[in-house]
């Protein structure tokens, strides 16, 4: 791949993760279900693993990580890690990934976010005896992860049109080499 | 790092060398309390701005909201709030005179105010935690308008939380009723002391907190009862008000009583913050 074209894919991914980032933490909580606010974050490492393969799903995982670690207040390092594997995680079903199928895609989002609840409940509840398990399951886990599956649906059809253009791109850069 | 280069080198090498950076990082900022300085500016120059911005976007939201209240629910609200009014100005004529009491009798005994006005400075909500967790939120003032860690923010008469972490121009405040949060609070009428630990669990079920190892000996706390932060607390100032008791029982022990409690800050539509900006001397 030529410089030009992955420095592009970095810019747009990055945008996209500032975008969903602020739309998280500023529209959204006003826009509460449930009291719970869906996760974007999980939905764009999720999606762009999912479709471009472990690496970009690490990367992409590795900066949502950053910009979450950036406001939590609390250790420096652990959303990087739980971003990280969840992006690694939907990279390994990339041999699965068919365009236009809606199907898999939210299933793994489903999936990837609830992991994250029940990741998070072990780190900072269950360790402190916290033991209520399944009413997080049920107030918590559940609502976010119907709440996140709800809005990807728009969601991974604009991400699923940037991976297409960025195909389309990485073609046309690699027809000009030859 | 973050994207997928010409390289061969295996992805599961990738996630190994990524895992280790992450957990040296961890221990990094446990030991030192390390938190991303150099690539946290970043953070002041793209998200703060932005999220001031955005900010509005939400106030438009949840003002639109509010405006779906019938005329009935309204009138009914006023006839309310009306009462109030009229209970809270007979209150206060009473507390007045008790007020100008206390003053000579301070002025008699030479104490000094110990809830004299402290120095505060307003600032805004800009953003909110990034999940469902924790009960976080980012304001629009940091070091550049002198806001330290540490420092105690309140909205309304209640408090509301703690600076945890100061960027130039933004700090995230975690709040009273976050599960991880304890304070160590006192009751009003009987100087009781007790812990006041935030709780996802009864916040989203009832929206009240719980407080603990209240010792009660003579049965004189009731349900009603102001609780505010201790004098002996080594985080908070003392005296700000963090609820009202809403809930008490014994305990298995029968020594100590815990329950909950209603805090007073209304924290689904906190938007103006207060930071004060004195910090409690521990001598440390």
């Amino acid at each position: 791949m030529e410089m030009k074209t992955i420095l592009k894919q970095v810019m747009v991914v990055f945008i996209l993760i500032v975008v969903c980032y602020l739309m998280q933490t500023t529209i959204f909580p006003h826009l509460e279900l449930a009291g719970v606010v869906p996760n974007f974050l999980v939905i764009l490492t999720t999606s762009l693993g999912l479709m471009r393969g472990t690496k970009y799903g690490m990367g992409v995982g590795f900066t949502c990580g950053l910009v979450a670690d950036f406001f939590s207040g609390s250790l420096f390092g652990i959303y990087i890690l739980i971003y990280l594997y969840i992006g690694f995680l939907s990279g390994l079903f990339k041999k699965l990934f068919y365009g236009d199928d809606l199907k898999l895609p939210l299933a793994l989002i489903g999936t990837c976010d609830i992991v994250y609840g029940l990741i998070i409940y072990g780190i900072w509840f269950l360790v402190r005896k916290q033991f209520a398990f399944g009413y997080y399951f049920i107030h918590v886990i559940m609502p976010e992860a119907v709440y996140t599956v709800l809005v990807s649906i728009f969601l991974y059809y604009i991400i699923l049109k940037i991976n297409q253009w960025f195909d389309k791109d990485e073609k046309r850069s690699r027809r000009d080499l030859v | 790092m973050n994207r997928k280069g010409r390289t061969s080198l295996p992805s599961k090498y990738v996630l190994m060398g990524l895992t280790l950076v992450c957990v040296m990082l961890l221990f990094a900022s446990y030991a030192t309390g390390y938190s991303g300085e150099p690539v946290r500016s970043i953070s002041n120059y793209i998200f703060v701005p932005m999220q001031k911005g955005l900010d509005y976007v939400g106030d438009i939201i949840s003002i639109n909201s509010n405006d779906t209240k019938t005329k009935e629910q309204l009138i009914a609200e006023n006839e309310q709030l009306q009462k109030k009014i009229d209970e809270l100005s007979s209150q206060i004529t009473t507390t007045r005179l008790e007020q100008s009491e206390l003053d000579t009798l301070q002025e008699l005994y030479e104490l000094d105010k110990q809830y004299s006005s402290y120095k505060k400075t307003g600032a805004r909500v800009i953003g909110r935690g990034s999940n469902n967790w924790f009960d976080t939120f980012t304001i629009n003032k940091g070091s550049s308008s002198g806001i330290k860690k540490g420092m105690n923010v309140i909205a309304g008469s209640g408090l509301v939380g703690i600076v945890t972490d100061v960027g130039k121009n933004h700090a995230v405040v975690r709040s009273i009723i976050d599960d991880t949060n304890n304070v160590s609070g006192m009751v009003l009428s009987t100087d009781d002391n007790c812990i006041v630990s935030g709780s996802l669990k009864y916040m989203t079920s009832s929206n009240m907190i719980t407080f603990s190892g209240l010792e009660d000996k003579n049965n004189k706390v009731s349900v009603g009862d102001s609780i505010v932060t201790s004098n002996i607390s080594n985080q908070y100032l003392p005296g700000l008000l963090i609820g009202y008791v809403s809930e008490i029982s014994n305990d298995t022990n029968k020594l100590t009583k815990s329950g909950k409690l209603t805090p007073v800050a209304d924290f689904k539509h906190l938007q103006d913050v207060l930071v004060i900006l004195d910090m409690k001397e521990t001598g440390k």
